[in-house]
């Protein structure tokens, strides 16, 4: 991009002159005060260097929005003299922000140009920070966020490359997740830098996070307890919640299922000197009736039946006010969210009195420094959550009413020197959490202490025409609950010419057992099992070559392919033994697979296509267990194909998702593959100083049948209508 | 018998397994059904070998299957898929001709299998419930016990409602199903929805045509699971007890309703029953393996201190699900397998006259319950 600040030709500056002049002459008080100025400018493809019509440029905070015409150009007028964050995006595009000083009575140009990418997995190979050890990572923007049209965060990483999504009914059920293969709790995810995973189940509900509060979510795939410690054995999905900005912007949705959502924001920003000061808030309400119809198991019957008890009411509110200054910045967040819910059981034995509810409350700082090459950040985070679930009739067994209340305290430091191309990262993470629960046994532990301490290395040097960039961490983790101080190492090495990247990993991992593996309560033939060890992958290896960017004519491409092989070490998974007591144990599984992704988009045209295949290899290894893991699909993909015109963006989109085993060592009685094919159109819309962001989707458009999970059907053909109002 | 229920719970996605609920019940219903054979021996797989014509039929609980297999060539073998839904879980099945009825347990229906084509043919429903036993009182009239709502119903194959709806209520928790004297013996747990003993197990007499009780009989052990018809057409019902003190056998006489007698130290969780031609009852639990008792002579011939069973490294037994002789006295024995400790899934052959194990028969997963027929 190029800043430039001259007079502006012709008349108009003259008579703004005159009229400044007059002006302060009558009011010597005034003689400092501030006349509009404008800014100007074309937005063009880094790719083509065409202009780029109907471009939105639009100062943060709403003071002024245009769109670039036909030639790509554009003016913003009336800004007040001083500095502006102006973002400047276009369907298909990758967003832009930049800073821009406004003279008083000035015009400033700021030609912008915009590379193409898919809306939806704004690149696919990413370089992170480097202190965080990932050599990739899929990674979605508030603008992918915004264009995806999803809800929560488990909708939108249904087709990350690697991921399954496993919901167990409709919108807002319980959502969990897996990558290549993994089980839900080998997944870490953490919002603001602090695990939502459940201190019981170790599980974490990605319906529980609505998008509305999201800023932005990282996914890194593959082992990573070389840098985020325990439960990060199969990848880290890293969620930022909303910064403060100066916005302001209303959704309101409606859908399917009797679903409502209104979300508001309201944000502003002061700048004093060098410094900005920023405040906001979020407020998130959403509503689901989610009864459904679905087809019946042939073993009651076939035919249609009705799905109920699957209300869902969810409240979600998040503050944040922050500083930033030249070299640093500290940013005070708070939230609260709460969800009331039915738990419908599954189809065949239906729960209509089942209810579950979740109250979190939370808060944290966020800091950071620069001393010239020495940087560091901080985070304390202090998390009190309180889940009940209860059945005063369930279908089966004596009426239940179980709670979860923990509190969790999580404090990490990072400190990072920088010398050239080289940095070099230590830091450390101490957490404790007391629980109280009555779904553990009275034995069970009620408080846990965890420590973490982790450093890494990464240095990066041009030769041969190549980039080489090497990578190594380490971390040692502890728990009060013992186990003693398990060791995560992870490597990595990448070497880049031109849009290709080749790069190679190998980790270490672990997730620790369960409370409700160790301490459940027990039961007539159920054991818990407190001597279970930890998950753990101990040769992690990755292999991945990327393609970002690559011009092929008109047609911007870009890729990725990855294998891996990473087995694990006792898997903890629940069987009866031959007395027929059911209890978690440990077993070796070995898992391997290989992941394509590409996306091509010719920007002439506004079209776009990018498809995912994923093959996940998760088998039982021993004499008594044999082939894929249940409910771990093979094989799993999807494609989706977008356009953009004048009346807005259409897209529609294919999931896939093989055949699951339901029985460990028998492929019989196998759940059916699925695909579901979505489709959505969206458009924007200027008025004034308001923009308009209207979508329209139907998902499961062909209202084909489908289910994750045995006896937990999804609901047919479904649409979405939604309007988001901001400045 | 003991309940559990394995769900995938609301509460988090890896199954997580409540000690509360009807579900599972491991009542060996096998082998209560009255045995008929057709006309010829049947065709293809369904005839057997040429030396061998007996089929063996498991039911794989966990499996969600029926595994057929040829007693001449063990390893020829055909498996029905019975459904994916977690609720089926079937314990048990009885035969009548070449049909085989399997109650799906927490499906709360009953399949009907066509075993010449190996296939489903249709599913019987209640409304709710937990089907565990199941027998045929002739060709076509099929009852099926329904353990959560304490009921029997019974269905004809051919009835153009696929719903139990003739129902006749009996003692609490009804588990297994025999026939014998134009009667339908059913047993019946007598336990309440917490599966804690409300008294002894409770035989409840049914006339197969009018579904009138014509009398009860209370046993002499609690959580009575299983029965079986032995060749002097006496019932004999095992008292499964507590899983921690032994259980027995009480001796009914179908006729009268009368108890014939109690005999104790039957080991402890005896779950499944079945009496050859010669009279020998083999009571199978998955603590222990298999006695095998006498019923002429009332006496043990092998006991608690000595069980027909697999045996592990240290010398235990391997527990015994169920167990049933062919037409050569050979004794099957159903081992349900463990994933931890690692040990397979297998039907166990063991000699007729000394015990010694003889052969092993890989009959996929879950194994429960096993009856040999020729068809």
């Amino acid at each position: 991009m190029r800043t430039s600040t001259h007079r502006p030709p012709r008349l108009r500056p003259l008579l703004a002159w005159v009229a400044l002049g007059t002006w302060a002459a009558l009011v010597p008080h005034a003689a400092v005060a501030q006349v509009p100025g404008e800014l100007h400018g074309r937005v063009t493809s880094t790719v083509t260097a065409a202009p780029i019509p109907d471009a939105i440029v639009e100062t943060l905070g709403g003071q002024a929005s245009s769109r670039s015409d036909a030639d790509g150009v554009f003016v913003l007028r009336g800004l007040e003299p001083r500095s502006y964050t102006v973002r400047v995006r276009a369907l298909g595009y990758i967003k832009r922000d930049l800073t821009v000083a406004i003279e008083n009575g000035r015009s400033t140009a700021a030609d912008v140009s915009l590379a193409p990418a898919p809306h939806r997995l704004s690149g696919v190979t990413v370089k992170a920070a480097r202190d965080t050890q990932a050599t990739s990572a899929i990674v979605y923007d508030r603008d992918a966020i915004e264009s995806s049209g999803r809800r929560d965060v488990g909708e939108l990483l249904r087709t990350t490359p690697g991921v399954v999504i496993t919901q167990a009914g409709g919108p807002g059920s319980e959502t969990t997740v897996s990558i290549r293969g993994s089980s839900a709790n080998e997944v870490l995810v953490l919002v603001d830098g602090v695990p939502v995973n459940s201190a019981i189940t170790g599980e974490a509900d990605l319906s529980r996070i609505p998008l509305e509060s999201v800023e932005r979510i990282t996914v890194r795939a593959g082992s990573q307890s070389a840098r985020y410690g325990s439960r990060a054995l199969a990848g880290v999905i890293e969620i930022e919640t909303r910064r403060a900005d100066a916005e302001q912007s209303i959704l309101v949705r409606a859908a399917a299922l009797g679903e409502r959502e209104i979300s508001a924001t309201v944000g502003d920003d002061q700048h004093v000197g060098t410094r900005r000061t920023t405040e906001s808030i979020t407020a998130d309400y959403r509503g689901i009736r989610g009864d459904f119809s679905y087809p019946q198991p042939a073993v009651r019957g076939g035919g249609t039946a009705q799905r109920l008890n699957s209300e869902v009411h969810s409240g979600d509110v998040l503050g944040t006010t922050g500083i930033e200054g030249d070299h640093g910045s500290v940013r005070v967040r708070g939230s609260w969210s709460d969800l009331s819910r039915g738990l419908a059981g599954s189809i065949v034995q239906p729960s209509m009195t089942g209810h579950e509810t979740n109250s979190r409350l939370s808060g944290g700082v966020d800091a950071s420094h620069q001393w010239r090459w020495l940087s560091w950040t901080g985070n304390a985070d202090l998390t009190r959550e309180r889940a009940t679930f209860v059945d005063t009739a369930p279908p089966f067994g004596t009426s239940y009413d179980d709670s979860v209340t923990a509190t969790g305290l999580t404090v990490t430091t990072t400190a990072t020197a920088t010398r050239g191309s080289s940095a070099l990262s230590l830091g450390g993470e101490a957490r404790t959490l007391n629980i109280e629960s009555t779904m553990l046994a009275p034995g069970a532990p009620h408080s846990q202490r965890l420590l973490g301490a982790f450093g890494s290395v990464h240095t990066s040097y041009l030769a041969l025409g190549l980039r080489f960039d090497g990578d190594a961490a380490m971390r040692v983790d502890g728990s009060s609950l013992g186990g003693g101080a398990v060791v995560s190492p992870r490597v990595a090495a990448s070497v880049s010419r031109g849009v290709v990247t080749t790069s190679v990993s190998l980790g270490s991992a672990f997730a620790p057992p369960t409370l409700a593996d160790q301490f459940f309560q027990e039961g007539v033939l159920v054991r818990a099992n407190p001597v279970l060890r930890p998950e753990r992958t101990k040769g992690d290896l990755e292999v991945r070559v990327a393609v970002h960017d690559a011009d092929v004519g008109p047609i911007v491409l870009s890729g990725a392919a990855a294998a891996y092989r990473s087995n694990i070490d006792g898997m903890i998974l629940w069987f009866p033994d031959f007395r027929f007591i059911w209890s978690p144990s440990n077993f070796d599984v070995h898992r391997s697979g290989w992941e394509v992704s590409a996306q091509a988009a010719m920007p002439s045209t506004g079209i776009d296509v990018q498809g995912t295949v994923n093959s996940t290899a998760v088998d039982y290894t021993g004499s008594v267990l044999s082939g894929q893991v249940v409910y771990r699909p093979r094989t799993t993909g999807s494609a989706a194909a977008g356009i953009k015109t004048r009346v807005g963006r259409f897209e529609i989109s294919d999931r896939y998702v093989g055949e699951r085993r339901t029985v460990a060592a028998s492929s019989l009685n196998m759940l059916a593959p699925y695909w579901l094919t979505d489709a959505r159109w969206a458009t924007s819309l200027t008025q004034g100083r308001w923009i308009f962001d209207i979508s329209v989707g139907f998902d499961n458009l062909f209202n084909r049948p489908a289910a994750m999970l045995v006896d937990y059907p999804f609901p047919g053909r479904t649409w979405t209508v939604s309007i988001r109002a901001r400045r | 018998m003991r309940i559990i229920q394995s769900v995938y719970s609301a509460r988090g996605a890896r199954p997580i397994v409540r000690a509360v609920g009807v579900a599972l019940a491991i009542a060996a219903a096998g082998g209560c059904g009255s045995s008929s054979t057709g006309p010829s021996t049947a065709p293809g797989f369904l005839g057997g070998t040429a030396t061998n014509h007996q089929i063996g039929l498991v039911v794989n609980s966990t499996g969600k299957s029926v595994t057929l297999f040829q007693l001449g060539s063990p390893t020829t073998q055909k498996q029905i898929a019975l459904g994916t839904s977690s609720a089926v879980t079937p314990v048990g099945l009885s035969i009548q001709a070449r049909r085989a009825a399997v109650p799906l347990g927490n499906a709360a229906s009953v399949a009907l299998l066509d075993l010449v084509h190996q296939s489903v043919v249709r599913f019987y429903l209640f409304a709710s419930g937990n089907t565990t036993g199941s027998v045929f009182s002739d060709d076509t009239t099929l009852f099926v016990a329904n353990t959560t709502t304490g009921v029997v119903g019974r269905v004809t194959v051919g009835q153009p409602s696929d719903s139990v709806n003739d129902t006749v209520d009996v003692a609490p928790q009804p588990t297994a199903l025999s026939f014998a004297g134009g009667r339908v013996l059913v047993t019946s747990t007598n336990l309440d929805e917490n599966f804690n003993p409300i008294g002894n197990g409770i035989v409840t007499a049914i006339d197969p045509k009018t579904m009138a009780v014509l009398g009860t009989a209370t046993t002499g052990g609690t959580n009575s699971s299983d029965a079986a018809i032995g060749p002097d057409g006496l019932l004999y019902v095992v008292n499964t007890g507590d899983f921690v003190e032994d259980g027995s056998l009480t001796i009914v006489n179908p006729a009268t309703m009368q108890v014939v007698t109690t005999v104790s130290g039957m080991g402890v969780g005896p779950g499944a029953i079945s009496i050859d031609s010669a009279g020998l009852a083999y009571i199978s639990g998955f603590f222990s393996g298999t006695l095998v008792w006498d019923t002429k002579t009332r006496a043990f011939v092998r006991g608690t201190d000595n069980p027909v069973c697999a045996k592990l490294g240290d010398g235990s037994c391997r527990g015994a699900f169920a167990a049933t002789t062919d037409a050569a006295g050979n004794l099957y024995q159903v081992f349900f397998g463990s994933a931890s400790p690692s040990l397979a899934p297998y039907v166990f052959v063991f000699d007729p006259t000394t015990f010694a194990l003889r052969d092993s028969v890989s009959v996929g997963v879950g194994p429960s319950s096993i009856s040999i027929r020729k068809f």
